[in-house]
């Protein structure tokens, strides 16, 4: 579905990605994974249109879709979410929804998508008046109302405790029986370990590896640059 | 007694639009004097101009001070075609906005795609500036800095009996500008209700996100900045007919400050805003003849106070109170 080909990307004299390549294959859920710096926002910006690759070739449904505009993308199906939550903030819920399925909107499909990420209670609060939770799953809806085919969500499970994380597994669950694919950036390696059926390491703007969870995760080099660190984390 | 308050708060646009057309007609029966109506021309001329700036300030939440530049083509365009070709008629205005708008494509392509914010600010003050110097310097075409004197009475044509008539009176040309207010009125009304007034907003809440979710931003806030250039110019073309005389003072950016300070105080983004902004501000420059420097400093307080105690102008605090009131009584 999705395909990256020696993507780079320079800011000056810094290379935040350098040469990567990788294809979503058959996997629904792809990780993308690396410690701070390691270029994954900045790949998820170059697949959205958000910013132009110095070099590379990001292909999606076998059409090439370089360099074209967010909302050029968007249209295609490809939607993205932000690292910071991101929404309308002075609309309501409801209003929220409606402005993301503008060129498609049905109040049946709104209504819908209220209901699965339980939101429907607070459809006519203000956005900028929700619980930090309640609004990182109202982005989600904003994005489920382009209708995606293809989601990249960036550190979705940032900031939340344990129990909205396995609040957001669950969502994110609900959200693949749409039948979308998803990929998703994040720090948090259980959370990732749990819900991905291949994962992509990224390290200062390089493709380290890539695999099925459990082998990236017992991967030495994976352990020795990123998971040690980590997993020190973890453990206290 | 609470129907009665229901109008001010559910359709308040409506009520008042209703209140300013009955005293739109039946202003000229009050207002005898000529200065006075004057000043109400110039007023009116002003409202479209604040009601056209609210589209790219407004609506899409872009400082634009090209605005001024837009009123200057209007009329500088309808002073040339009229001195230097005879054309007085419509098509006279018809021009003038066309060049309104090719001006509004020439700076606005550019600088909406790859500016915001300040620069987006600073590009159109430059464009503002450099026409402004582009028209002083203009040598025979444009009059240079004394400007254009002689522009001939708007021609109007009775579609009906073929014949034309030349406004001269301060009357018709109220009429005839408060005809074209009514216009830039309902346009205003009609798209700020419209799928394209709901993508306007989500723009100006949150671009990236607009973006992200389909919207092409770029071409929703040139279609703003647009409408807003075609209101300018009509105005400016409106101008040169009434006064007869242009100088390169209507493309001073300063006007673009005046009218950005009705906005603001006003409310922008609503309807009614830029209208009560208008006609607060409009009558000063006259009120406070005996007193210029005084002017300057009364804008300023005015924006000053606006900005610190009802950030929404004043159609925002009437919003506010109505929302407060509206809680309250559940």
């Amino acid at each position: 579905m999705l395909k990256v080909e020696n993507l780079t990307k320079k800011f000056g004299g810094l290379v935040a990605v350098n040469n990567v390549s990788f294809k979503t294959d058959q996997s629904r859920v792809v990780g993308l994974i690396g410690p701070n710096g390691a270029g994954k926002t900045t790949v998820l910006n170059l697949i959205t249109g958000f910013l132009k690759p110095s070099s590379g070739k990001v292909f999606f449904e076998e059409t090439d879709v370089t360099s074209l505009s967010p909302h050029t993308l968007a249209k295609k199906g490809i939607v993205r979410t932000f690292q910071h939550t991101s929404v309308f903030p002075n609309l309501t819920v409801y209003q929220n929804v409606e402005a993301a399925s503008h060129s498609h909107k049905s109040k049946k499909r709104i209504s819908e998508i209220l209901s699965q990420m339980k939101l429907k209670k607070y459809s006519k609060e203000l956005a900028s008046a929700l619980p930090y939770g309640v609004q990182r799953r109202l982005e989600v809806a904003i994005a489920l109302a382009v209708r995606p085919k293809l989601l990249l969500l960036d550190e979705p499970a940032a900031g939340m405790n344990p129990e909205e994380t396995l609040q957001l597994i669950e969502d994110l669950n609900s959200i693949l029986k749409g039948g979308l694919s998803l990929v998703i950036v994040d720090h948090n390696m259980k959370f990732i370990a749990n819900i991905c059926d291949k994962i992509i390491v990224l390290h200062q703007g390089k493709k380290i590896t890539e695999g099925n969870p459990n082998a990236v995760l017992k991967d030495p080099e994976v352990i020795r640059i990123y998971l040690g660190e980590k997993f020190k984390h973890a453990g206290n | 007694m609470k129907r009665v308050l229901s109008i001010f708060s559910k359709n308040s646009s409506v009520f008042w639009i209703v209140i300013f057309f009955a005293f739109s007609l039946l202003l000229p029966i009050f207002v005898k004097s000529h200065f006075y109506v004057h000043v109400i021309i110039l007023g009116i001329l002003y409202a479209m101009l604040a009601v056209g700036f609210n589209f790219i300030f407004g609506f899409v939440g872009e400082l634009s001070f090209a605005h001024s530049a837009f009123y200057g083509i209007g009329a500088y365009t309808t002073a040339i075609l009229s001195i230097k070709f005879g054309i007085s008629d419509w098509k006279a205005m018809l021009l003038s906005v066309l060049f309104a708008l090719i001006g509004a494509l020439i700076i606005g392509v550019p600088s909406l795609r790859f500016t915001r914010g300040p620069y987006f600010g600073i590009v159109t003050l430059a464009f503002a500036l450099f026409l402004k110097l582009a028209v002083a310097n203009g040598g025979a075409l444009t009059g240079g800095p004394t400007g254009m004197p002689g522009i001939a009475g708007f021609k109007l044509i009775n579609p009906f009996t073929g014949n034309i008539s030349v406004l001269s009176t301060e009357i018709s040309y109220y009429y005839l500008s408060m005809a074209f207010l009514w216009i830039c009125l309902f346009i205003s009304i009609g798209l700020a209700r419209s799928k394209v007034g709901k993508i306007w907003i989500a723009t100006k809440e949150n671009p990236d996100l607009a973006e992200s979710v389909g919207i092409d931003t770029f071409s929703y806030n040139l279609l703003a900045f647009l409408i807003g250039a075609a209101m300018a110019g009509l105005a400016g073309s409106v101008y040169a007919f009434y006064t007869g005389f242009v100088s390169p003072k209507v493309l001073d950016p300063l006007i673009t400050l005046t009218v950005a300070t009705m906005v603001i105080i006003g409310g922008e983004g609503t309807i009614l805003g830029p209208l009560i902004g208008t006609l607060l501000i409009a009558p000063l420059p006259e009120a406070l003849r005996f007193a210029r420097g005084l002017r300057d400093l009364i804008f300023g307080m005015m924006l000053l106070v606006t900005i610190m105690f009802a950030p929404g102008g004043i159609m925002g605090a009437v919003k506010h109170y109505f929302q407060a009131k509206g809680k309250s009584l559940e």
